[in-house]
């Protein structure tokens, strides 16, 4: 089989669309389009051996653009090789069992599991939640350390579900899962039924204003500062005496907001973290 | 949910048959993005424009999961439809392959604008005639 070859060439950005449009009449599976500094640099992937034809050809249009005087200064056509991959499968390097707290593991499903630990598989994909960011992990962390058996948790923003699957094979009695994006419901979905525990957790398209029943026991909430500051009343109606709730996805330059909202809101903060810029602030309900 | 961007990445790909060669896994591979879900996903919400060529605007983020928006295809594509040509042509200085009225350059500034974030209906105009004059079509 023939490898792919890459022809390169910045252009004046106004001729964006034109280029794109030539390269796919000359062969071309697909392009690729960055700005640099005012320009676009526009690549075209084609087989190897199409590459000086299209090189050639991109030359003879560039002089007719220049005649016209939609094109000014020298062009830089380059032509590449791309190097043979498979794309499908090297990807996936990046994603390796992730040890989190005490207890837990994060695996993609190409990869067993250390023994000894328990397993959370996540199929990466368009959802957040993957185990490889600080928020997620800070957040197992403190759902391990704060869960017991038999207690109802509320997952808000749910993601790839990776929180609220954790939470069921650390034996919560039930979960409910929320998120507003169909993409993460969906996600989250699958990623319960390949971890067995679609009895527990139930997954949810909605928001906190839609018809939800209390009380919970724990709370979870990896969102962002503005979201918090919304749900921190609401959520509290659901929440028994005592619960406690895990707020995550805050800047550490976000916690004086945060601190003076929760408190304002009736809650109490027990504790907080902060790794690599992110925060995780756990508090309770008197 | 705490989404840091990390990379953006504008690739155009025929509708519907997104697959991992190039351009897809090189732009995509070295940030960890599952490629597969990517194709499968675009192929997904594409598969009426048979035909088309998108532009797609992925999203990366920071722990590797990604999101995506297509746009209107280019308006070189929309120019071939309307004046009814299959190609372009290579040497638009000397060699006029087809015509285009105000009014069809009209419509697709129109279609265009939202693309290029701008209210100004006559700068899209303005965009659309710029690449008629390039692909050698003549606008009556």
């Amino acid at each position: 089989m023939d490898g792919t070859a890459c022809v390169r060439i910045e252009a004046p950005s106004a001729l964006e669309d034109a280029i794109v449009n030539f390269l796919f009449e000359l062969g071309c599976s697909g392009t690729r389009v960055d700005d640099v500094g005012g320009k676009v640099r526009v690549e075209g992937y084609c087989p190897d051996p199409e590459a000086e034809k299209v090189r050639e050809a991109l030359g003879r249009y560039v002089s007719s653009l220049k005649d016209m005087g939609l094109w000014e200064g020298v062009e830089r056509v380059e032509v590449g090789s791309v190097q043979e991959v498979q794309w499908e499968d090297i990807w996936r390097s990046h994603f390796r069992p992730t040890l989190v707290g005490r207890k837990l593991v994060v695996h993609p499903p190409w990869e067993a599991p250390p023994l000894g630990r328990v397993p959370i598989e996540i199929e990466p994909g368009m959802a957040f939640g993957t185990g490889c960011h600080p928020t997620t992990q800070l957040c197992l962390e403190a759902l391990e350390e704060l869960i017991s058996p038999g207690i109802r948790v509320l997952d808000l923003g749910t993601g790839t579900g990776i929180l609220a699957i954790a939470a069921a094979k650390l034996e919560a009695r039930e979960v409910v899962a929320l998120d507003t994006d169909p993409e993460a419901v969906r996600s989250a979905g699958e990623n319960v039924a390949r971890n067995g525990v679609g009895s527990r957790v139930k997954v949810v398209l909605g928001s906190l204003g839609d018809e939800l029943r209390g009380p919970f026991q724990l709370v979870l909430a990896n969102l962002y500062l503005d979201l918090l500051l919304g749900v921190l009343p609401p959520l509290k109606e659901l929440m028994s005496p005592g619960a406690r709730a895990i707020f995550s996805g805050l800047l550490s330059d976000d916690l004086p907001a945060f601190f003076g909202a929760l408190e304002g809101a009736g809650y109490r903060s027990l504790r907080d973290e902060v790794r690599d810029g992110w925060a995780v602030v756990v508090a309770n309900v008197p | 949910m705490a989404k840091k961007v990390v990379g953006t990445v504008k690739l155009q790909i025929p509708a519907g048959s997104a697959t991992p060669a190039p351009p897809v896994g090189p732009a995509l591979g070295p940030y960890g993005v599952n490629i597969v879900e990517f194709c499968k996903a675009f192929n997904a919400q594409t598969q009426g424009q048979t035909g088309l060529i998108i532009p797609v605007v992925i999203t990366i983020y920071a722990d590797r999961s990604f999101s995506f928006v297509t746009k209107t295809p280019p308006a070189s594509v929309l120019l071939k439809k309307a004046a009814g040509i299959e190609k372009g042509s290579g040497e638009p200085n000397r060699q006029k392959v087809g015509k285009v009225t105000m009014e069809q350059v009209r419509e697709i500034a129109r279609m265009k604008m939202k693309d290029l974030n701008t209210s100004d209906e006559e700068a899209a105009v303005r965009m659309v005639l710029g690449t008629a004059r390039s692909m050698g079509i003549e606008v009556e």
